[in-house]
C-alpha cells in the first residue's frame, strides 16, 4: 500500500518509517504541506496526517483542500490534539480516522490495516 | 370625534329643556284655568245679562196688561152695560177701542189685545197687521168662554195675571207661518164693586224675546228652553217647537245626562260636561211668575276651543323663546366647547408625536386658564422627558457597551483558555508518544527491529519506561479533565444508560487492581436497575476511580460495588474494608493533591486528583459525592445519578410496577427571556454546570469566580439575575448580597444565593431572594430562576 505521511516530528516520523518497512508498506513522508500537495499527486492508497505542522494547524487546511481536489483515498489525522473540539475539528476537515499521540504501535498497525 | 362637544351641548340643552317643559306645562295649565274661569264669569254674567233683559220685556207686558185691566172706560163699560145705561156704554166702548189703538199702535210689542165680557165674549180686539194696530170687526169677534187660560184667568184675584206659554199662532187649528211665537197675558177686569166683569188679553210677539238669546262669536250657541224641553230658540229650525209642532225633538232628550242639572238648578256652569266634553255650558233660570207656571233655562255654550285658542299663541311664543334659548345653548357649548377642545386636540396631537418618539414637540396654547397652565406643564413634562430620554438612551448604550465588552472579554478568555488547553495537551502528549510509541515498537514489534531479540534485562526496564509513560499519561489526562471542568469546556455527553453494562466492565477492570490481594469484588445491584441519564464515559470514570482507591486502601477482606433505585435517583456506592479515614482528614478528602495522611502518596500512589474530578464529575451531573468512613473498618464512597425518563429512555420501564420517574432538565421545557446573569461561584464543576445550563436555556453568563469582582461587575453590567456562591474568595456572598441591596440601582435585582450545608444558619428571608442549596441541579437553577423572575413580574405589576 502507497502511504504519505505528512509528519515535522523526525521522531515519530522515523517511528512509523520503521514500522512501514517492517510491515513492506511503501512510506512517502514530507514535513511541510507545500511538499505533501506536491507528493499527493502520486496518489497514494493512504495518507496519514499530523495536523499540527510548523507550530500551526496546518493539518486542516490540507485535507480540506484535498478532499475539494476531489481526493477520496482515506486519510488518517495522527496527532497529540485530543480535546472534544479538535477532534470533531479532524472529522469535520475530512478525515476518515483519528490516532492520538501518544499511541502504542499496535494501535497504529490496527488502524492502518483497517484501510489496507 | 367631538364627544366632549356633543356631551357639553346635550348637558346645555337638557338644562335648559328641564325648566323650559315645566314653565311650560305649568303655565298653560295655569293658563287654560285663567282662560276658563274668565269665560265662565263673562257668559255667566252675559247670560244674566240676557235673562235680565227677557225678564224686562215679560215685566213691560205685565205692566201692559194690568194697566189696560184697569183702564177707567172698560169699568166703565161692565159697570154701565149691567146698569142698563146703553149709551154710557157705548161711549166707554169707543173708549176702551181708542186706548187700545193707541197702545197697540204706538208699543207695537203685541200683535192681539183683546177685551172680553164675563161670557168670553169679544168685545173689543186689536190686531197689528204690517205695522198698523187695526180694529177687528164686529162680526169677526169670537167667544173664547170655553178657553181654558179665559176660565183660570176669570178666577184671578185683583193685580194677578196668568202667562200662557210661548206658542206658535194657531188659525183654525192650523200653525201659523211663518210661525209667529207669541206670549198669552191675561188679567181680569173688575167692576167698580169689585166682582169680576171681564178679561184683557195681551198677545206678545216672542220674536223680540228670542232675539235677545243669540251668539256672541260663531262657535257659541245660545238656547231658550221651555221647561218641558222644548227648544224655543238657539236649536236649527227643525228643533223647535216641539210642542206644537207635536215633534220630539226636546232638549232633555238630546242631552238626557246634562240636562238633568241645566233644567233643575237656578244657575250655574259646567266644563267638559258628559253629553257635551267639547264646549263650556253656563245656563240661567228666566222666568217672572213661577207661579203662573212659565220656567225658562236661557243655556249658553262656547266651544273649547274657542276658550283656549289663546293659549295657542302662547304656547307659540313659549316654543319660539325655547328654541331661540336652544340654539343660544347650543351655539354656547360649541364655543366653549371649542374653548376647550382645541388647545386639547392640540395638546393630543403633541402627545401623538410625543409618543412616536418627536420629543422636541412643545405646544403653544396662550390662554391664562387652566387649560393655559396644562399646556405649560405639558411642555415641562416633555421637556424632563426628553432629558431622561437622552440620558437613558445614553445610559443603555453604556450598559450595552459595558455588556458587549464584557460578553467579549468572556468570550476571548474562553476561546484562549480552549486554545491553551488544547496546545498544553498537545504539547504533553507529543514527548510521551517518542516514549511510548518507540517502547511499545520494541516490545511489541519485533519485525521493525529486524527480529533482533530483546534481552531480557531490557526489556523489563523498557516495559518499566512504557508503564510510567502511560501512568504519566493518565496523570496528564487527569489534569486536563480538571482543568476543563474549570475553564468551562467539560462536556457531557447524556444518554439513557444501562448500569449493569457499566458495572460488569468495571468490574472486569477491578479484578486485575485485586489480583496479587486477598480482595474479593462484590457486586450488589438487582438486575433491574432503571437507567439513569448520564455520560457513559465519565459514570464508568467516577467508578472506576472510586474503585482503584478502594483497591490501593484495601490489603485484605471485598470491595462492593451497590446500587439501588432511591427517590428518582439510582445511589452507587463503593464500599471497602480497608484502613479507613480519620475523622480529621475527612473534610480534605476532596482537596486536590491531599491524601488522608502525608506522604501515602508514596505507600499508595496516585496523586489525588482522582476524588477530585470523580466529585467534580459527579457535580455536574446533579449529584454528590459523599463518603463515610470509619478507621480501620473501610470507607463507604457514594453518589446518585439521575434516573432517566421514559421517553429519554426511548422504552417502557422493565418493571411492572409504577416508577417514580423524574424529568430531567431539557433546555426547550424552561422558556422566558432572555436574560443577562451574573454568576459568582468558586467551584469550577457548580460555575461550569450553572453556566453550560444557563447558556443552554438562552441566556447570557458572565461568571466570575471572585468575590470582588463579582460586586464590580454586579454594580457596572445591572444585570437581570445574579448567582452567588456563599463562599467566595475576598468577598463572600452574603456581604455582596448586602452591598447590592445598599445600592439603589441593585436593590430590587433578584439573586440567588448557592448554599452548602454548613451555610444555612446565615440566610435570612428577603426580596427577590432565593436559596439553591448544593448539590444543585440544573432543573432546579432553571426553575428557580423562573420562580424569581415571575415574583420580579408580579412585584412590578402590582
Amino acid at each position: 500500500m502507497k502511504i504519505l505521511y505528512i509528519e515535522d516530528e523526525p521522531n515519530d516520523a522515523l517511528l512509523v518509517q520503521r514500522y512501514a518497512r517492517a510491515t513492506s508498506h511503501q512510506l512517502t513522508v514530507v514535513n511541510n504541506v507545500q511538499d505533501a500537495i506536491t507528493a499527493s499527486s502520486g496518489h497514494p492508497d493512504l495518507i496519514l496526517v499530523d495536523v499540527v505542522l510548523n507550530q500551526a494547524r496546518q493539518g486542516y487546511d490540507f485535507v480540506r483542500e484535498l478532499r475539494d481536489q476531489g481526493f477520496t483515498c482515506p486519510i488518517i489525522a495522527v496527532t497529540a490534539l485530543s480535546l472534544p473540539n479538535d477532534v470533531e475539528e479532524c472529522y469535520a476537515a475530512g478525515c476518515n480516522d483519528i490516532v492520538t499521540k501518544p499511541y502504542m504501535i499496535n494501535e497504529l498497525a490496527e488502524v492502518i490495516n483497517r484501510y489496507a | 370625534m367631538n364627544k366632549l362637544q356633543n356631551r357639553l351641548i346635550l348637558t346645555f340643552v337638557l338644562l335648559l329643556l328641564i325648566p323650559t317643559a315645566i314653565i311650560t306645562y305649568y303655565g298653560s295649565t295655569t293658563i287654560t284655568n285663567q282662560l276658563i274661569e274668565t269665560a265662565r264669569t263673562n257668559a255667566l254674567q252675559n247670560n244674566r245679562r240676557t235673562a235680565a233683559s227677557i225678564e224686562e220685556f215679560l215685566n213691560r207686558a205685565k205692566s201692559d196688561v194690568l194697566f189696560l185691566s184697569r183702564i177707567s172706560s172698560a169699568r166703565t163699560y161692565i159697570d154701565t152695560l149691567a146698569a142698563g145705561d146703553t149709551q154710557a156704554a157705548r161711549t166707554a166702548l169707543s173708549g176702551i177701542q181708542t186706548t187700545f189703538l193707541t197702545y197697540g199702535q204706538n208699543v207695537l210689542l203685541y200683535n192681539e189685545i183683546s177685551f172680553m165680557d164675563r161670557t168670553g165674549q169679544e168685545i173689543v180686539h186689536i190686531k197689528l197687521a204690517d205695522g198698523r194696530a187695526v180694529l177687528t170687526a164686529r162680526s169677526d169677534l169670537q167667544n173664547l168662554g170655553r178657553a181654558a187660560y179665559f176660565k183660570k184667568t176669570l178666577e184671578l184675584a185683583q193685580g194677578r195675571i196668568l202667562i200662557s206659554p210661548l206658542n206658535l199662532t194657531m188659525d183654525n187649528g192650523q200653525v201659523v207661518t211663518p210661525y209667529q211665537p207669541v206670549i198669552r197675558f191675561s188679567a181680569p177686569v173688575f167692576t167698580t164693586l169689585g166682582d169680576v166683569g171681564g178679561v184683557v188679553t195681551v198677545n206678545m210677539l216672542a220674536d223680540q224675546v228670542l232675539s235677545l238669546v243669540k251668539p256672541n262669536t260663531s262657535g257659541d250657541r245660545a238656547y231658550l228652553i221651555d221647561s218641558d224641553g222644548t227648544y224655543l230658540t238657539g236649536a236649527d229650525s227643525n228643533k223647535l217647537f216641539a210642542r206644537d209642532l207635536k215633534t220630539d225633538a226636546l232638549f232633555t232628550k238630546d242631552y238626557p245626562r246634562d240636562s238633568k242639572y241645566i233644567m233643575n238648578d237656578v244657575e250655574g256652569t259646567q266644563f267638559e260636561a258628559q253629553d257635551q266634553p267639547d264646549v263650556l255650558q253656563v245656563y240661567t233660570r228666566v222666568g217672572l211668575f213661577s207661579q203662573e207656571g212659565v220656567q225658562w233655562t236661557l243655556y249658553y255654550t262656547i266651544l273649547k276651543s274657542d276658550i283656549l285658542s289663546s293659549i295657542t299663541s302662547s304656547r307659540l311664543v313659549i316654543i319660539v323663546v325655547a328654541a331661540i334659548s336652544l340654539l343660544v345653548a347650543v351655539l354656547a357649548a360649541l364655543f366653549i366647547t371649542r374653548s376647550i377642545t382645541h388647545p386639547v386636540e392640540t395638546l393630543t396631537r403633541s402627545a401623538i408625536a410625543i409618543s412616536e418618539g418627536d420629543l422636541k414637540q412643545r405646544v403653544t396654547i396662550r390662554d391664562r386658564s387652566e387649560i393655559g397652565t396644562l399646556a405649560n406643564a405639558f411642555n415641562t413634562m416633555t421637556e424632563q422627558l426628553s432629558i431622561s430620554y437622552a440620558t437613558l438612551e445614553k445610559r443603555v448604550e453604556e450598559r450595552t457597551a459595558q455588556l458587549a465588552e464584557a460578553t467579549r472579554r468572556a468570550e476571548t478568555a474562553s476561546r484562549t483558555k480552549s486554545v491553551f488547553l488544547s496546545n498544553m495537551s498537545h504539547e504533553l502528549r507529543t514527548p510521551l508518544n517518542v516514549v511510548i510509541g518507540y517502547t511499545s515498537s520494541m516490545l511489541n514489534m519485533p519485525q521493525m527491529y529486524d527480529n533482533a531479540p530483546l534481552p531480557q534485562v531490557y526489556r523489563q526496564d523498557i516495559q518499566l519506561i512504557m508503564e510510567n509513560g502511560r501512568y504519566l499519561l493518565g496523570l496528564i489526562n487527569d489534569i486536563l479533565d480538571l482543568s476543563k471542568i474549570e475553564a468551562g469546556k467539560l462536556e457531557l455527553n447524556c444518554i439513557a444508560v444501562d448500569l449493569n453494562e457499566t458495572f460488569q466492565g468495571v468490574i472486569a477492570t477491578s479484578v486485575g487492581l485485586v489480583k496479587d490481594k486477598a480482595v474479593q469484588i462484590r457486586p450488589d445491584f438487582p438486575d433491574d436497575l432503571p437507567k439513569v441519564w448520564a455520560d457513559p464515559m465519565r459514570v464508568r470514570q467516577i467508578i472506576l476511580n472510586l474503585m482503584s482507591n478502594a483497591s490501593k486502601f484495601t490489603e485484605r477482606g471485598s470491595i462492593t460495588l451497590q446500587a439501588h433505585a432511591e427517590d428518582g435517583m439510582v445511589r452507587i456506592a463503593v464500599i471497602d474494608t480497608g484502613i479507613g479515614i480519620p475523622e480529621a482528614a475527612l473534610k480534605y478528602i476532596f482537596d486536590r493533591f491531599q491524601q488522608a495522611e502525608q506522604g501515602t502518596e508514596k505507600q499508595y500512589g496516585g496523586t489525588g486528583l482522582g476524588l477530585d474530578i470523580s466529585k467534580q464529575l459527579t457535580v455536574m451531573h446533579g449529584g454528590e459525592l459523599i463518603v463515610k468512613s470509619v478507621v480501620g473498618q473501610g470507607s463507604t464512597f457514594s453518589f446518585t445519578l439521575p434516573v432517566a425518563t421514559v421517553q429519554e429512555a426511548g422504552l417502557a420501564p422493565v418493571s411492572d410496577e409504577p416508577q417514580k420517574v423524574v424529568k430531567i432538565f431539557a433546555p426547550e421545557d424552561v422558556k422566558f427571556e432572555q436574560q443577562t446573569v451574573l454568576l459568582a461561584e468558586d467551584d469550577a464543576a457548580t460555575r461550569a454546570m450553572i453556566q453550560r445550563a444557563l447558556e443552554q436555556a438562552g441566556h447570557i453568563v458572565v461568571a466570575m469566580d471572585d468575590g470582588a469582582q463579582a460586586l464590580e461587575a454586579a454594580l457596572s453590567l445591572l444585570p437581570d439575575v445574579i448567582i452567588l456562591d456563599i463562599k467566595l474568595p475576598s468577598t463572600d456572598g452574603l456581604e455582596i448580597l448586602e452591598k447590592l441591596r445598599a445600592n439603589p440601582e441593585t436593590a430590587e435585582t433578584p439573586i440567588m444565593l448557592c448554599t452548602a450545608r454548613d451555610d444555612l444558619e446565615k440566610v435570612s428571608t428577603q426580596h427577590h431572594v432565593l436559596y439553591l442549596h448544593k448539590p444543585i441541579t440544573p432543573e432546579q437553577l432553571l426553575a428557580s430562576m423562573q420562580e424569581l423572575l415571575s415574583q420580579l413580574i408580579v412585584a412590578k405589576g402590582s
